[in-house]
């Protein structure tokens, strides 16, 4: 690797930058400036903030990317991000950060907010960034992905990041669109969505959609390859139903957001145990979700207060078949399930006080009424368990913002949440200095933990009762660079130390074949350390490009972890054809890394394409081509799977007619 | 770790090209700057008043900006336009309470939340040569003369011709012709 080149090159820039003087563009023409793009955040402290004033480093995708590289999931968002990565099992699309996806754990470590409000689920932690996120991605108007610890803000979870998904309001919709989409696969695609906003001020945006997709019709699986097991070949096994509705009103200060969504998939890997390849009960899951928020917003004096109140349900079935020893019933079915109910109030205030700070703080209150999850056996009827549980939370935090100089800004905040079995105070701090104009330094120290959820505490029945939450303490040093309007470089660094993780292992002298002594315990130490450099392009033509590069190095007893690439690199280019079109690509690749059985996976280039035709004013055409090159790459797997690793799909194209009705 | 052969070339590419952006860095001139949002309200204000006459105003003094004391955006607002000049006259900048005497801001920059609050701010100026611009929704349609809004990521401003009138400026017909024109909403 060429460090020391690069390394040299950042320092040598700095001074050119500061001999330039910071650029004077209050001389820029109106129609220029209108075409500036404005990027600010919200989630990073809990109120909008430009991007480089944040106290973390941030990355925001916006629609019109989404549409550009033809993003389907929030998976392949934040594959599009510097520094993550995604591991999918056929069933699940997990989130790989700061060099951290072991398999087998659930999305617990990154909190995936809506609007600002959570959405991991009150039972297993999980942030839907599949399909089972049950929100249709053209409904997005942007995802900010806020990098590092923020439970000094956000509580359990927000560990390694946060990701904020922001929906379209009416305004943003502007009309009626309707587009059906088809590809490879058996993929049918059709989405309805209008909106508008009223001249009182009203604003309305709703959305429909429906998905079915066949999947690959023969996965093998070299550990299954067999004549019992079908030569290790599943059959029609891969297929997913997905369906979605959302809706946000905003009406003077009220802001009203609802979405739900269901998705059913099928599983080809006969994860758990299950029966290979069977087909008269396929395995699958089926997840849905339904969020309904108000939010209350006004200022009193100076004082902005925001009001909220949301209420959260989650639903789970799995369908387990296994084999029998019963002739009469080949298959004994088992289905597991869960329900997570759960709803939540908080307030939260800031105000700019004298001294040039503003203060931000609040409360919120969360109660998970049910936290329930179920098991039994048909096939013949075996009993199962009802594990029926509940709990409450809450927390309280406070964040002030000093501008100290006109180049120097300070932020610091802490967090206390209790819990009933425990207590926790989150810290975190920053320093940001811009030196100059378009340069920006940042310091940052942030503390966060997880708590054990409902599956993890009570699903085996064997965990502690005094099972901890999980902590992480981070150092990092982010740099931000902008030249001009159109290049935007950026170079972090970073180290962390997370402890007692939450980890399913046997249990002391016991067994470890037997499930019933397995259970999850506070168990790991995980050092990281990484580099992340990026540059970033957009020409006032219209023309994109982005990459970055990763470096990172996270380890378990000076043993790099599983599932952990020690290099990223991705690339990807929009250029704008003609007037209204446009082409895009992208190229991702994920360094090798250690499976399970520590074996090593290679590494894997992935490229994509998207392209957007208009054909009349109302009517376009677009097409995308996933995996351009059919690249057939592996996945490390978990424990619950009996190959070491997972095959991913290949190349998959999709093709799709859009019309729109602007409205006025 | 392995590299595959064609990762290895390609990584090498990719430093090579990262490098190339660095240093391609310190020999461009820079044009505007993409953020702050607020950075970006200072330099359209300017231009506002670029395209507006004050009737009853000699030529050659100095226009009065008056910006919120209290709010973040103020103090950026004011580091970008103090020392400026727009057609000649020098920009005064002045940080303002809503309580203060504002009539004689020649241009009032409102970011009062409150629509209360913010009515009494406006009515209190609408009949005075006053620019009222405001980044809060629906202002213009509101009372403020000029209203700054994001649109798919852009600012973009929507003048209330109805206001334009009651202050008897005098907006150029560019400026008209780059805005959403609105009119008073009925009460």
């Amino acid at each position: 690797m060429k460090w020391p080149l690069v390394v040299a090159l950042l320092s040598l820039q700095t001074t050119a930058a500061a001999a330039q003087g910071s650029p004077d563009f209050t001389q820029v023409d109106i129609e220029d400036l209108m075409r500036i793009e404005v990027q600010r955040v919200f989630g990073a402290s809990e109120r909008l903030q430009p991007v480089t004033e944040a106290p973390s480093s941030v990355s925001i995708v916006t629609a019109d990317e989404i549409e550009r590289y033809g993003y389907r999931t929030l998976a392949d968002v934040l594959r599009s991000v510097r520094g993550f990565y995604i591991s999918n099992d056929r069933n699940y699309s997990y989130i790989g950060a700061r060099g951290f996806a072991r398999p087998g754990d659930y999305n617990t470590r990154v909190l995936l907010l809506l609007n600002g409000h959570r959405v991991n689920d009150s039972v297993y932690d999980q942030a839907p960034i599949g399909a089972e996120l049950g929100l249709d991605m053209a409904m997005i108007e942007r995802v900010e992905v806020i990098r590092g610890p923020a439970s000094s803000l956000y509580g359990t979870s927000a560990f390694f990041a946060v990701v904020n998904v922001i929906t379209r309001s009416g305004g943003s919709v502007n009309g009626l669109t309707a587009g059906v989409e088809a590809g490879t696969h058996g993929t049918k695609v059709a989405r309805v969505s209008g909106g508008k906003q009223f001249a009182n001020g009203v604003d309305l945006a709703v959305s429909g959609s429906l998905q079915r997709s066949e999947g690959e019709q023969h996965v093998h699986f070299p550990a299954f390859d067999t004549p019992a097991t079908n030569d290790g070949i599943a059959d029609s096994l891969d297929r997913e139903h997905v369906g979605s509705v959302y809706g946000r009103l905003t009406a003077g200060n009220f802001a009203f957001t609802a979405a739900s969504g269901s998705r059913t998939k099928y599983i080809p890997t006969a994860s758990y145990g299950t029966i290979f390849n069977e087909q008269e009960v396929p395995q699958q899951t089926t997840d849905r979700r339904a969020i309904l928020m108000g939010e209350y917003t006004r200022t009193f004096g100076g004082t902005r207060v925001a009001l909220d109140g949301a209420f959260d349900w989650y639903e789970y079935d799995g369908v387990y078949p296994y084999p029998s020893d019963d002739p009469a019933f080949p298959v004994l079915i088992n289905s597991d399930a869960a329900q997570g109910v759960r709803w939540n109030t908080g307030v939260r205030l800031s105000r700019a006080l004298p001294g040039r700070q503003t203060l931000t703080g609040g409360g919120i209150f969360y109660d998970n009424v049910r936290q329930n999850m179920w098991y039994s056996y048909s096939n013949p009827s075996v009993e199962g368990a009802d594990l029926l549980h509940s709990s409450r939370q809450s927390g309280i935090y406070i964040q002030d913002e000093i501008r100290v100089l006109p180049w120097l800004l300070l932020n610091g905040g802490v967090r206390y949440d209790r819990y009933e079995q425990f207590g926790r105070a989150t810290p975190r701090g920053a320093v940001i200095v811009s030196p100059w104009s378009g340069t920006t330094v940042k310091y940052l120290y942030g503390e966060a933990f997880r708590a054990p959820n409902s599956y993890e505490r009570y699903y085996y029945g064997t965990s502690p009762p005094d099972l901890q939450p999980e902590s992480v303490r981070t150092h990092e040093v982010v740099w931000e660079q902008y030249l001009g309007e159109w290049l935007r470089t950026s170079a972090s660094t970073y180290r962390y130390t997370a402890s007692q993780l939450i980890t399913f292992q046997a249990l002391d002298g016991e067994s470890e074949t037997i499930q019933g002594q397995w259970g999850f315990v506070n168990d790991g130490v995980i050092d990281a350390s990484g580099l992340e450099l990026e540059a970033e392009i957009r020409t006032k033509g219209g023309l994109q490009a982005l990459t970055s590069y990763v470096f990172q190095d996270a380890t378990q007893a000076e043993t790099l972890l599983t599932n952990s690439p020690r290099h990223m690199m991705k690339a990807r280019l929009g250029v704008p054809v003609g007037r209204r079109a446009f082409a895009s690509a992208e190229w991702q690749m994920t360094g090798a890394r250690y499976t399970l059985a520590r074996d090593i996976v290679d590494a894997a280039s992935v490229v994509n394409l998207t392209a957007h035709w208009p054909i009349t004013r109302r009517l376009s055409l677009t097409g995308s081509i996933a995996n351009l090159f059919d690249q057939r790459y592996v996945d490390p797997g978990s424990d619950e799977h009996v190959p070491d690793v997972i095959p991913q799909i290949g190349r998959t194209i999709r093709v799709g007619f859009r019309w729109e009705m602007q409205g006025r | 770790m392995r590299l595959l052969p064609l990762q290895c070339a390609v990584a090498r590419w990719w430093c090579a090209g990262l490098a190339l952006c660095l240093v391609a860095d310190s020999t461009l001139i820079s044009r505007a700057q993409p953020v702050p949002a607020s950075a970006l309200k200072a330099a359209f204000v300017l231009n506002f008043i670029k395209f507006t006459e004050w009737r009853d105003v000699d030529p050659g003094t100095p226009i009065n900006v008056c910006l919120p004391a209290t709010e973040t955006i103020g103090d950026v607002m004011a580091q970008s336009m103090r020392g400026q000049s727009v057609n000649g006259r020098r920009i005064q900048v002045h940080r303002v309470a809503s309580d203060d005497a504002l009539r004689g801001c020649q241009v009032l920059f409102v970011t009062e939340r409150d629509p209360q609050r913010r009515a009494a701010i406006l009515e209190a100026t609408s009949e005075a040569p006053t620019l009222t611009v405001s980044d809060v929704q629906r202002s213009a349609s509101h009372g403020a003369v000029i209203e700054l809004f994001e649109e798919a990521g852009r600012l973009r401003f929507a003048i209330n011709i109805d206001s334009v009138e009651r202050s008897r400026l005098k907006v150029s017909s560019r400026l008209l012709d780059l805005a959403k024109i609105v009119r008073d909403a009925e009460r």
